[in-house]
Formats: structure tokens, sequence, C-alpha cells
């Protein structure tokens, strides 16, 4: 046992990058929705959440026993957007910037990640009510951000809820 | 022990016509709008990022161990307190080294 944990170490080491390789492009991504940070460039407090789940989940890389690592890295980065929330009330240029970190978070999991609202509310924690009434509400919110001209021209004028007429240029 | 699945990146379930379960119609364009701008351009993955996770997740285990051989050492320490305790019993008064005075006789 003790001559083998270096091997086996290695072996970890080598199947978890290529995990990171396949998969860090989507989950920061991700990461960025959450915490509010444009795409255009670095996303430093993204990469800080990133790096915690993934690093939490390399720890628990040989207790996985056939789990998934992406759920597993998705899962950790939830629970710890959902612990510090508080850090990343504010808005910092990106989509989601203007939402609440619940609503980031229900968006996220529901919509980006394709949970299922059971799931979903099974993981934060919430009646499934309640997550579906924060989803309702960040898809509002998206919708009206998107149907406003880019910059801010006319006042109030495309506040309105969007009909189905607007191009869906992101 | 089976390694994890590192081959297959995605996610489990990307399917769009698997999300919107609950209510098909109106919510779920809407959703699948959403989602297309959810989809859009996305940050820039540093290159160094697997080996900081890395790193990171080694001193998480590096951490764990440190603090698993101290609770083993204290659950030792306080088995030897016990024994010592059981055979040596300190509360009991210590053995007189004098005899009584005789009396009566």
């Amino acid at each position: 046992m003790r001559e083998r944990r270096p091997a086996r170490q290695r072996r970890q080491a080598r199947e978890f990058e290529s995990f990171v390789a396949g998969t860090a492009g989507r989950l920061l991504h991700a990461a960025a929705l959450l915490t509010g940070e444009p795409p255009s460039r670095p996303a430093p407090a993204a990469e800080e959440l990133l790096t915690y789940a993934l690093a939490r989940t390399y720890a628990a890389w040989d207790r996985l026993r056939g789990e998934d690592p992406y759920v597993r890295v998705r899962e950790e980065m939830a629970a710890r957007f959902a612990r510090t929330a508080r850090r990343h009330r504010g808005a910092r240029g990106g989509l989601t910037g203007r939402l609440s970190p619940q609503e980031r978070l229900v968006l996220v999991l529901r919509l980006h990640e394709g949970e299922a609202e059971e799931q979903t509310a099974a993981q934060l924690g919430l009646p499934t009510d309640r997550v579906h009434a924060l989803c309702l509400r960040a898809l509002a919110e998206l919708r009206s951000r998107q149907s406003e001209p880019a910059s801010a021209g006319g006042a109030g004028a495309g506040r309105r809820e969007a009909g189905g007429s607007q191009p869906a240029v992101p | 022990m089976g390694p994890p699945d590192v081959g297959s990146p995605g996610p489990p379930a990307l399917d769009p016509e698997a999300v919107g379960l609950p209510e098909a119609g109106v919510p779920d364009r809407k959703e699948t709008e959403v989602r297309r701008m959810l989809a859009g351009p996305h940050p820039p993955v540093p290159p160094d990022l697997a080996a900081r996770a890395l790193a990171r997740g080694r001193r998480f285990l590096a951490h764990r161990r440190l603090l698993r051989r101290v609770g083993c050492l204290l659950a030792v320490l306080a088995l030897a307190a016990l024994a010592w305790l059981a055979m040596s019993r300190p509360w009991l008064p210590p053995p007189a080294h004098t005899t009584p005075p005789a009396e009566g006789w």
C-alpha cells in the first residue's frame, strides 16, 4: 500500500488533468455566470470558485466511485456560491450581473446545466415552488434586459415584456 | 474503485427536450431563448487552472490527513489516561504508612 501510493497519485493527477482539460471551458463559463462577470476578459472570482470546486473534487477523487466528476464539481461550486453569496451581490458587468445571487444560482443550474427543478430544489434545500419562482424572475429579468437597447437610448422604451418579435441576439 | 469517467466531459442532461419538462409550451420558448443567451461567449480559461486546482486539492488532502493524525493521537492519549486512572485510582487516600495506635490493653 505504501509503495503503491505515488503511482496511484500520479494516475489520479493524470486523470484529473485530462478531466479539467475537457471541462474547464464549460465550467468556467458557468462560474462566470454565477459571479456575474463578463466573458470578454479574465474572471478572477469565477476562477477562484472553480479552482476551489475542482480542488475539492480532486481531494475526493478516489471516493467518487463511479459518480460523474463533472456533477461533483457543479455541486461543489453551487454549495460554495450559496455559502458566499454575499460576496457576489454586486453587479460586475456580466450578463447575469443584475440578478440576485440566488436567481443566478437557479438560472445556471436549471437552464445552463439543464437540471430538473426538483434536483435543483433538493440541491439548494429550497422548496420546488421557490425554485420555480426564482427561475421565472430570472428569465423575465434577462429577457427584459435583452429587449432593451444596448446603450440606454430610450428611457423606458424597451422595458416592456418581450413578445417574441425581438431578434435573438445575445 | 473504478476511476471516474473522464472521457465524457459533457454534462449528463443537455437534451433541451428533457429540461423544461413540467410545462411545455410558452415557458419552454422563453427558456430556449434565455438558454441561447446563456450560451454566449465563454471567458478565457487560464492555462494553469488545472495545476492550481491540483495543488490546492493536494493541500486539502494534506490538511485532512493532518487532522486525522491529530485526532488519532488525541484518542490514544485519552485511552492511555483512562487506563492509568483505572490502574492507580488517584482519588483514593494513600495507604497509611504508620500503624494505628494500639489502645485498650
